[in-house]
């Protein structure tokens, strides 16, 4: 038995200082924890993977407010035009999401979708394990510093604590990959890959304002990908990906 | 023609967490488990993703997911349509919501056929709901009425950690069952207490079965239907602490005790419930032969041999798990000076 997909990818190369990306369990030591997805054999207390959030939303965001500059309206991120107190709550040159659908659809729409229509996009689990592993986990996985900073602070003057917690980040380099799950028309490609471009100029995850979420891009490469998978003689199955760079296509749409 | 039928199986491993209310469930006519192990013997990794709100994981956006093995497993006599139904899963790369954003992934290792006599450990796997008794066994011992008394009025009364969940508190007449109901939540335990390891044991168990997402309340009930006459419902209960069946009936019956929550930070949970799952949860191991009698005295024994060391981790986690979360343990997490504020709000 054999059977082979071919899509078009975006692979986004990207690095970090310091970056927040928690929203895992919270331990017994109030410590806001990255998403943790286990570990694999003896891998120790270090070898826990982690799973980075917030990426498909520093996206949808980078859109937003690439948009702004370029002045055509784009769906906001809310789905709601007004508070229950009667408050706006969606800005000039935005609409809720999906409102555009299906008479006007907006570029934003066209690429992340709604509750009306799926996104044209999907983007793969980025995972990070720690650079103190003993034994690096099998698969695609980004290995990074991950650490604890402990948050606690007096207030001025006096000698109680006004802040006391932790919070889990991670520093290093990790690859972004989003597939294609349609076609884009070349306006559309031409979009998506400035939202990405413009990314660095938000943050990802918390504290962005306090130094953190700084992201310096690397490398972007666009490609074709054939994904194999095939069962052998054994009933164990083999995945094999041919890529081919599509970077001609790729200088062609940005000029 | 009766032709054999054959079971397809495909086997892979989840690389992010597979976001779904259950680790069982059904796509295209073909049952997909989670479990944790390939064998699936070991039951599945639970995670909660979501955004945090003020540091916790809140409903709505509190979601459950799923990791470790996963296994889907197609049933069929015609060989044609159990292969295009393994290679529809093959191409697919992942299961369960937001899977655009990550999560669901899933890595594929194998693929098997096997003949349906054969037995498979995916066969034995059969979800139970969980029901109460309507009423107790009329020849129920003594020693296990006395046990299931302290079970269903130990949160009637004021301990270290918190005051009375119906805030008033009844006077209860049986000095050991008192004693049981008074200190469960103390260290320091009575050690010619005998009911007191039992009282403390089911708490425990009953409140990290029934608290699965954490839901803060700031009301013990709700309002919307009515004010509850808590002195009358003390009253009705202090009435009936002679008879474990009458004080069951009363229990199972109760409108007021369904509306009011068992701990504030998981207001999912009734007081009814978590009484009627601790008295159930006795009455299960008392049938098991987990718990003994011998003339008053009533103890909990240890596993047998075969599911002790079972048994042994499953203690040992769970443990764990309380000691990590102190939200865990059966308390209130008010302080007794707002509890008597609320009180004093209410009753006015």
């Amino acid at each position: 038995m054999r059977v082979s997909r071919t899509f078009k990818r975006i692979t986004v190369r990207m690095r970090t200082p310091i970056a927040k990306t928690g929203n895992g369990t919270i331990g017994g030591g109030k410590i806001n924890n990255l998403l943790s997805l286990g570990k694999e054999g003896r891998a120790g207390k270090e070898g826990t993977m982690y799973l980075v959030k917030g990426l498909r939303g520093l996206l949808g965001h980078a859109m937003m407010a690439l948009a702004k500059e370029q002045g055509r309206e784009i769906c906001h991120s809310s789905d709601k035009s007004e508070t229950q107190k009667g408050e706006q709550i969606i800005p000039e040159g935005f609409h809720p999401t999906g409102a555009c659908y299906p008479k006007n659809e907006c570029i934003k729409h066209k690429i992340m979708g709604s509750i009306h229509r799926p996104s044209r996009i999907k983007f793969e689990p980025v995972i990070i394990v720690s650079s103190q592993a003993k034994q690096k986990p099998i698969g695609n996985v980004n290995v990074v510093h991950i650490a604890t900073e402990k948050r606690n602070a007096l207030a001025f003057g006096t000698k109680k604590a006004i802040q006391d917690f932790g919070e889990r980040y991670f520093s290093g380099e990790f690859s972004l990959k989003i597939e294609l799950l349609e076609e884009l028309a070349p306006e559309v490609l031409k979009f998506l890959l400035q939202a990405l471009l413009y990314m660095p100029e938000l943050g990802l995850g918390a504290s962005v304002n306090n130094g953190a979420g700084k992201i310096e891009l690397l490398e972007i490469a666009f490609e074709e990908v054939q994904r194999t998978r095939a069962v052998t003689m054994q009933g164990e199955i083999r995945e094999e990906e041919k890529t081919r760079s599509l970077w001609k296509e790729l200088e062609a749409i940005l000029s | 023609m009766n032709k054999t039928r054959r079971l397809f199986i495909l086997r892979g491993r989840t690389i992010s967490p597979v976001v779904s209310s259950k680790p069982l469930f059904m796509q295209k006519g073909c049952r997909i488990r989670i479990s944790g192990d390939e064998t699936g013997e070991r039951a599945a990794r639970r995670v909660v993703v979501g955004k945090l709100r003020k540091g916790e994981h809140k409903a709505p956006v509190a979601l459950s997911a799923y990791m470790g093995f996963i296994t889907v497993t197609y049933l069929t006599a015609s060989e044609s349509q159990g292969r295009k139904k393994i290679a529809y899963f093959l191409q697919k790369d992942s299961f369960g919501i937001y899977s655009h954003e990550g999560f669901g992934r899933v890595k594929w290792l194998r693929y098997t056929v096997m003949e349906q006599g054969e037995r498979t450990n995916e066969s034995k796997i059969t979800t139970r709901k969980r029901g109460f008794r309507k009423g107790l066994n009329p020849s129920c011992p003594k020693a296990l009425q006395r046990l299931l008394l302290a079970l269903l009025l130990h949160d009637f009364v004021h301990t270290e950690r918190h005051h009375s969940k119906i805030y008033t508190e009844i006077a209860i007449a049986d000095p050991e069952i008192r004693s049981a109901c008074k200190n469960h939540h103390s260290m320091n335990s009575d050690r010619m207490n005998d009911l007191l390891p039992l009282v403390k044991y089911y708490d425990h168990f009953a409140a990290s079965l029934s608290r699965k997402k954490a839901l803060r309340t700031t009301t013990r009930y709700n309002y919307e239907k009515g004010p509850i006459d808590f002195e009358r419902l003390a009253e009705e209960i202090e009435e009936r602490q002679d008879s474990a069946y009458r004080l069951y009936h009363y229990i199972y019956h109760s409108k007021e005790l369904a509306r009011i929550v068992e701990a504030m930070e998981y207001g999912r949970t009734s007081l009814k419930y978590h009484l009627l799952l601790m008295a159930n949860l006795a009455i299960e191991d008392f049938i098991k032969g987990k718990i003994t009698l011998n003339g008053e005295k009533i103890r909990r024994e240890k596993s047998t041999p075969a599911g002790e060391e079972a048994e042994e981790k499953l203690q040992t986690a769970k443990g764990a798990e309380m000691r990590r979360s102190s939200t865990l343990s059966n308390t209130d997490s008010r302080e007794p000076d707002q509890l008597k504020d609320r009180e004093s709000k209410e009753q006015r």
